[in-house]
């Protein structure tokens, strides 16, 4: 059975107010520290430099007195599609030029059946993948969940700022990325709504194997379609209303507050970046 | 009243996120009780319940303490058929009209018997039942787009689409939202044709206390998420205190009469239109006048 | 006292509509005062929404003029000028903000003026104590209610030192209890002075008003107080409009009772009346 609160679980756009020094530190250092990680997320191809990051995420997760089940609740939704990749990951491994780690002999591989296959390389990728999809999760929560959306979007405004000189409109970007960031918990509110209304006239969003890709898409119409149109209706209201309090492009305006780094706040970024280099570039056993 | 109760619910608890840090208690065990056939409102300010406690009628929501019972059906139990639920109640969101998706208003109509599996046959004749009912023509809706329409041919399509599913209890959240005061006389007066025309239990939120009196046979109020008090608009008109301690305000006329009757006038204070508050001031003053 | 608002021979048909159908504002004449509180009523398609987006350039005159404070909406140069002086409030609560917290919502406009960080400081708090919304300044939008919202808007419009405010169906989607804090935010800020035209299909919220324009097929069918404007049941009625139930309480009475008056428009008006019925039957028998 569907649960239709599951959209009141995305941990993407909620803040958790709190004192931690997490949650003190300049948003741009925070913004930039999360960049490096999911850097280091992405690249390192070990298993001990992926559990460093991850006991550090964790680590900072309690810091900043968040429970880490609150953190983590926004893979609720994809579960049961992780295990089905990480199953598919490991079933159908193949090893190949240039796949890395190389295994070449076969004491590797544990069980074969057909085209499927049960390998310790195909074991280890997949929990690379999983341990990856924890990482990142963890890492976009704590940005959002430490960080107030308007501390986020005046920081992407701020960094965003040296490019304007160059001619991006940045802006404009800026601007957009604050009312998307402002929008996304009420479009989450009204996709539930939409989904409990299709659902009650007996849509169903469950998940089942026998359907086509094609059908699973076309089951997301009477989802996307309202939310679209009311926003591209919303979008047109908001253009007026913006017009009506004298809003002409970026052009002439000023910003009502400014970010001031101090030196914790440098040196909290300047340590991620490092620790996070040293991890990309470090070749580890495992 | 020897009839079942076609919606029975007793001591029902719901909390929203429970076990998280923004855990919120929204029904602190309601009873409510529905006769067949009736035209229920549940009022009551924003955040009493009333929302959470529509989305138990058709399985949306599952009670985690409590008894639901709709339509013969024990959503209480485990291994409820919800499915049943969905098709025995529909359940009409506010502002309905947002939540239409196909280009035509006629295979919007149809999404609920197309998810039916019905054959297309009796697809058809029940989105054309569904359109007539509303007071849309078949012929003349079936092929218009469906944005193209007015706000309040759109939201008569919506709850057309819900009605397409042949529901025996009509759910509505808040109907009457963003109508002007035409329109909200109009849908009320639906409301009523559906009751009387098709037998239909229509339970529905509001917040015009003032325009449905004259249509309901049974308000609840609701407050912090429990049923405060439950009667007929003139029972609750004449004896408004939990009303008036909750903060609702009454609608003017029925108001007026309490204010008179507390400046020494004898009147009668279950009065729900103008013609009978002057009926009634009348009666008790013409003595004066005479 | 000088005129906000002027207008002459005001005729306007959308851009995207054909040549030859009805003009949507066809002919007004009107002239609005400083500190006025106006309410503008009529059925669907009267005009109103239309006639209230002339009043500061977000629609321009097909034929005729717009004057705010003298300066003619046509004009571009006057065009930010004119929108400072003349805000606006829409109908939809969520719509209108757009930042991520109250505060920096109320921003929006000062900032757009280009003004100094500690100005826009000071118009902000001020502007949100005005509107009573001071203490939520952190919260983001989505944990407003609608009329929270609705009086942040209205907040987001006061940053910018308005005279006059505009607010275009400003409480129809919103609840009573948030109705009645707009309505008595409006209240409040029309004591301090600001011009209010207020379009509204409540003939309650009309009745607040000082003055009544009733458009009709985009003209201006009657104008004057609201109990003149109530009083004329019968034209209302043609014109697809209720009276307020105070009023035709009152006109049902008069039938009955001679020399009761036919134009009570609040339950305060019609105790009152009442009250002095009873007072004046009873001195006679006191005197006889």
């Amino acid at each position: 059975m569907a649960d239709y609160e599951v959209l009141r679980h995305v941990t993407i756009g909620q803040y958790l107010p709190g004192e931690s020094l997490v949650h003190t530190l300049d948003p741009r250092s925070k913004i930039v520290a999360t960049i490096a990680l999911i850097a280091a997320i992405t690249t390192v191809g070990y298993f001990t430099g992926q559990l460093v990051l991850l006991a550090f995420l964790v680590l900072l997760v309690g810091l900043a007195g968040i429970p880490l089940r609150y953190a983590l609740g926004g893979l609720r939704p994809a579960l049961g599609m992780i295990i089905l990749l990480a199953a598919m990951q490991v079933l159908f491994y193949r090893t190949y030029a240039g796949a890395s780690p190389a295994p070449s002999d076969a004491s590797a591989v544990l069980w074969q059946a057909g085209p499927l296959n049960l390998s310790l390389p195909g074991l280890r990728l997949a929990g690379l993948t999983i341990l990856k999809l924890v990482e990142m999760m963890l890492a976009v929560s704590l940005l959002t969940l430490t960080t107030s959306l308007t501390s986020l979007s005046r920081a992407i405004e701020s960094l965003l700022s040296p490019l304007g000189r160059l001619g991006f409109p940045a802006h404009e970007v800026a601007l957009a990325m604050t009312i998307a960031l402002r929008f996304v918990p009420t479009l989450a509110e009204e996709l539930e709504k939409i989904a409990k209304a299709q659902a009650s006239r007996g849509a169903d969003f469950g998940y089942r194997r026998r359907w086509s890709f094609v059908q699973r898409v076309r089951r997301l119409v009477p989802l996307l379609v309202p939310l679209f149109v009311t926003s591209f209706r919303r979008a047109e209201e908001m253009v007026v209303a913006m017009e009506a309090r004298c809003y002409t492009g970026g052009h002439g305006r000023s910003s009502y507050r400014r970010l001031r780094a101090t030196a914790l706040d440098l040196a909290a970024a300047g340590f991620v970046i490092f620790a996070a280099g040293l991890l990309i570039v470090v070749p580890f056993p495992i | 009243m020897s009839t079942k109760p076609i919606i029975d619910i007793k001591d029902l608890w719901y909390t929203y996120l429970r076990g998280t840090p923004l855990e919120h208690v929204a029904l602190r065990g309601v009873n409510l009780s529905v006769q067949p056939g009736e035209i229920v409102a549940l009022v009551g300010h924003t955040g009493s319940g009333k929302s959470t406690l529509l989305q138990h009628l058709n399985g949306l929501l599952m009670p985690q303490s409590g008894q639901v019972r709709v339509a013969g059906i024990d959503l209480h139990e485990p291994g409820a058929d919800v499915e049943a639920a969905r098709r025995a109640v529909g359940l009409v969101f506010q502002y309905p009209e947002d939540q239409l998706f196909e280009p035509t208003v006629g295979d919007d109509v149809a999404f609920g018997p197309r998810n039916l599996r019905l054959p297309r046959s009796e697809v058809r004749e029940r989105v054309r039942v569904a359109l007539e009912s509303v007071g849309l023509g078949f012929d003349a809706f079936r092929d218009r787009s469906t944005f193209g329409l007015s706000g309040g041919e759109m939201r008569r399509v919506a709850i057309a689409g819900v009605l397409a599913m042949q529901p025996q209890v009509l759910a509505l959240d808040d109907p009457l939202a963003g109508l002007d005061p035409g329109g909200r006389a109009s849908l009320l007066r639906l409301l009523a044709e559906l009751r009387d025309r098709q037998g239909l239990t229509i339970v529905f939120v509001s917040h015009a206390l003032d325009e449905i009196a004259g249509v309901v046979d049974t308000l609840h109020v609701l407050a912090e998420g429990r049923v405060v008090a439950s009667g007929s608009p003139r029972e609750i008109f004449r004896s408004p205190e939990i009303v008036l301690e909750m903060g609702l305000r009454l609608p003017e006329v029925p108001a007026l009469m309490q204010r008179l009757r507390a400046a020494g006038f004898p009147v009668r204070t279950d009065v729900l239109t103008v013609e009978e508050a002057a009926e009634e001031i009348w009666r008790t003053t013409k003595s004066c006048v005479m | 006292m000088a005129a906000v608002i002027r207008i002459e021979n005001l005729r306007f048909r959308y851009p995207e509509a054909p040549t030859d159908a009805p003009l949507a504002l066809d002919g007004i004449d009107l002239r609005i005062d400083a500190g006025e509180y106006v309410a503008i009523i009529g059925h669907n398609g009267s005009g109103k929404s239309t006639l209230a987006r002339h009043l500061n350039a977000l629609l321009l005159p097909t034929h005729g003029d717009v004057w705010v404070e003298g300066m003619n909406t046509r004009e571009a140069r006057w065009r930010l000028q004119i929108r400072q002086i003349v805000g606006m409030v829409f109908q939809n609560p969520e719509s209108q903000l757009v930042a991520t917290t109250v505060e920096d919502d109320v921003a929006f406009g000062p900032e757009n003026l280009g003004l100094p960080a500690d100005e826009i400081e000071q118009r902000v708090e001020d502007a949100l104590r005005r509107v009573g919304m001071l203490s939520l300044r952190l919260r983001p939008p989505h944990q407003l209610s609608s009329g929270q919202k609705q009086r942040v808007a209205i907040a987001g419009v006061l940053a910018m030192r308005p005279r006059c405010l505009v607010l275009d169906e400003a409480t129809s989607l919103l609840d009573p209890l948030g109705r009645e804090d707009v309505l008595n935010t409006v209240h409040n800020l029309h004591q301090e002075g600001i011009t209010i035209v207020a379009v509204t299909h409540s003939m309650l919220e009309a009745s607040l008003a000082d003055r009544v324009i009733v458009l009709a097929q985009g003209q201006i069918a009657l104008d004057g107080s609201p109990r003149e404007v109530f009083r004329q049941k019968q034209r209302l009625r043609a014109m697809g409009l209720d009276v307020p139930p105070m009023l035709e309480l009152s006109q049902l009475l008069r039938r009955r009772i001679p020399g009761f008056p036919d134009d009570r428009l609040t339950p305060d008006e019609m105790v009152a009346a009442l009250e002095s019925l009873r007072y004046r039957v009873a001195v006679p028998a006191a005197a006889s």
